[in-house]
């Protein structure tokens, strides 16, 4: 019987329910495809997002019987699938960063207003934080984009990855080292960060 | 503000997927490979032991026929038609980076002496490419015959348009590149691989190895080593039906909506790429006057890797 609040049900339910109805996995299509894309977007840009992001959905739906239905959140397994299709465009993803980092303008396709937004918001730290992010080994930038921009926690990092929960520890003490590193070096380090806290508090 | 939030502000204002390539995405997830449902459930047999010994021997005997049979084609493919080409569509959406040059040539009949039908001109073009992605690539195409002067001309893709210039005339021009299939579409075009572009052609190979009966039009001719590469051999007859006999008919076969067919057409594709290296076109007419006869397009240099 299938349940008219089909929203509250849990993704591995709704998984568990597409083996024999195969388009009930759309109701996961529509929870995370969003997520997806907008991670694959800040990774590669919107013009490689859509392939990706369609990449990662036809994948996640043929091999949909390896998904335990006993899970509430197919997000950690989307993630991990959506990495995997990523790996494949490391040197793309590391020669923008660069080139985002020597010019100060993203290359990737953003559309203009967006992209004036995108510098705005990162402000002054952007090449910088482009530059840093380059340098980091993909294994390593995995880990730790997946925490800023995926925002999964340290355990569903660990299953999206299928690596143990201590490594992600290592992986990400590696490479928050090395950002703040970059930062610090650029003139963005603690001093900066508690006179912007310190601001932000008086004005609240 | 820490690293964290930092990086979290980096790159925040992305555009959200456009609701048509979203909808499209939901379309095509549903037609993707679907293993699932074709999963192959073992059927429970019992079988007595001196019925599972028969079996194992009928098995036998039927490996080893094969295994020994003289007639069996050693150059017999394992793959399908279908796979290859699927592969190369699919290639053709994430293409390698890579740099290269090709050899392209082919007869036209002469359209102003198109009353003499024996007169052929015979068009020859080096191309020579370096392409990171759809929308960045650069080639550079020396004209060697029929011109008494050889040109080149030289195309660049930056990512929003390709601008084309000619060493002769100075004539220039700009092409909008608003997606990487635009993009893939100009590349094939200005390489010279084939005309329509390359991926006009796979798509239109494939189509027809999904519409029509069976395999019989699209066939896997084999496999072959081109410049190192494993590549396969896919072979389309007729290439084109037309609703009018002109010379050069193969007939009706093959039109399964009618007209009459001409032309064949081989194309040698890599098999870990999905480029496609080679491309023979016997008796294809494209437009009339103009008479495309035993097209040749040949990649002579290839190298992979970011450029």
């Amino acid at each position: 019987v299938r349940n008219d609040d089909t929203w509250a049900e849990s993704d591995g339910a709704v998984i568990g329910r597409s083996h024999t109805e195969p388009r009930e996995f759309g109701v996961v299509f529509e929870r995370h495809f969003d997520a997806i894309h907008r991670f694959i977007a800040r990774r590669l840009g919107p013009a490689l997002a859509d392939d990706l992001a369609a990449e990662t959905f036809s994948r996640a739906f043929a091999q949909r019987d390896r998904f335990d239905t006993c899970r509430c959140d197919a997000r950690p397994w989307l993630f991990g699938i959506a990495a995997n299709v990523l790996r494949g465009y490391c040197r793309t993803e590391e020669r923008a960063l660069r080139a985002y980092a020597r010019t100060g303008v993203d290359p990737l396709d953003f559309p203009e207003t967006d992209a004036v937004i995108a510098r705005v918001d990162a402000g002054a730290a952007a090449p910088c934080l482009a530059s840093a992010l380059a340098s980091l080994n993909p294994a390593d930038r995995d880990v730790l984009l997946l925490l800023a921009w995926g925002d999964l926690s340290y355990a569903e990092i660990a299953e999206a990855l299928n690596i143990p929960l201590g490594t992600v520890r290592s992986r990400l003490h590696r490479a928050r080292g090395r950002v703040s590193d970059a930062l610090r070096q650029a003139g963005f380090g603690r001093a900066d960060a508690r006179v912007l806290d310190g601001q932000e508090v008086s004005h609240g | 503000m820490d690293d964290l939030a930092r990086l979290r502000e980096f790159r925040r204002a992305v555009p959200p997927p456009n609701a048509a390539a979203r909808n499209a995405v939901r379309a095509a997830m549903f037609q993707s490979r679907d293993r699932t449902r074709r999963r192959f459930h073992w059927p429970s047999v019992h079988l007595s032991a001196a019925r599972a010994t028969v079996l194992v021997a009928a098995v036998a005997v039927a490996f080893s026929a094969l295994a020994l049979n003289p007639l069996r084609g050693s150059r017999q493919s394992p793959l399908s038609p279908a796979v290859v080409l699927a592969n190369a569509v699919q290639a053709m959406n994430r293409p390698v980076p890579s740099a290269g040059t090709a050899r392209v040539s082919y007869m036209n009949s002469d359209a102003v002496a198109i009353t003499l039908p024996q007169q052929k001109i015979h068009h020859l073009t080096v191309t020579s490419w370096t392409l990171r992605d759809w929308r960045h690539w650069r080639i550079h195409i020396a004209i060697l015959a029929p011109d008494p002067v050889p040109r080149s001309q030289t195309v660049v893709a930056n990512g929003r348009r390709a601008v084309y210039t000619d060493t002769v005339d100075g004539r220039l021009a700009t092409y909008p590149i608003n997606s990487p299939l635009a993009g893939a579409g100009l590349f094939g075009m200005f390489l010279g691989a084939e005309t329509p572009e390359q991926i006009g052609t796979l798509k239109h190979m494939l189509r027809t190895l999904m519409t029509e009966h069976g395999s019989s039009h699209v066939r896997l001719v084999g496999q072959a080593q081109i410049l190192g590469r494993r590549t396969a051999v896919v072979e389309i007859s007729p290439f084109v039906c037309s609703p009018t006999r002109t010379a050069g008919a193969l007939g009706t076969s093959g039109c399964t909506h009618g007209g009459i067919g001409y032309g064949r057409k081989r194309l040698w594709i890599d098999e870990r790429t999905g480029m496609t290296l080679r491309v023979q076109g016997f008796d294809v007419p494209y437009t009339q006057p103009l008479a495309q006869h035993n097209f040749l397009y040949r990649v002579t240099k290839i190298s992979f890797g970011s450029h």
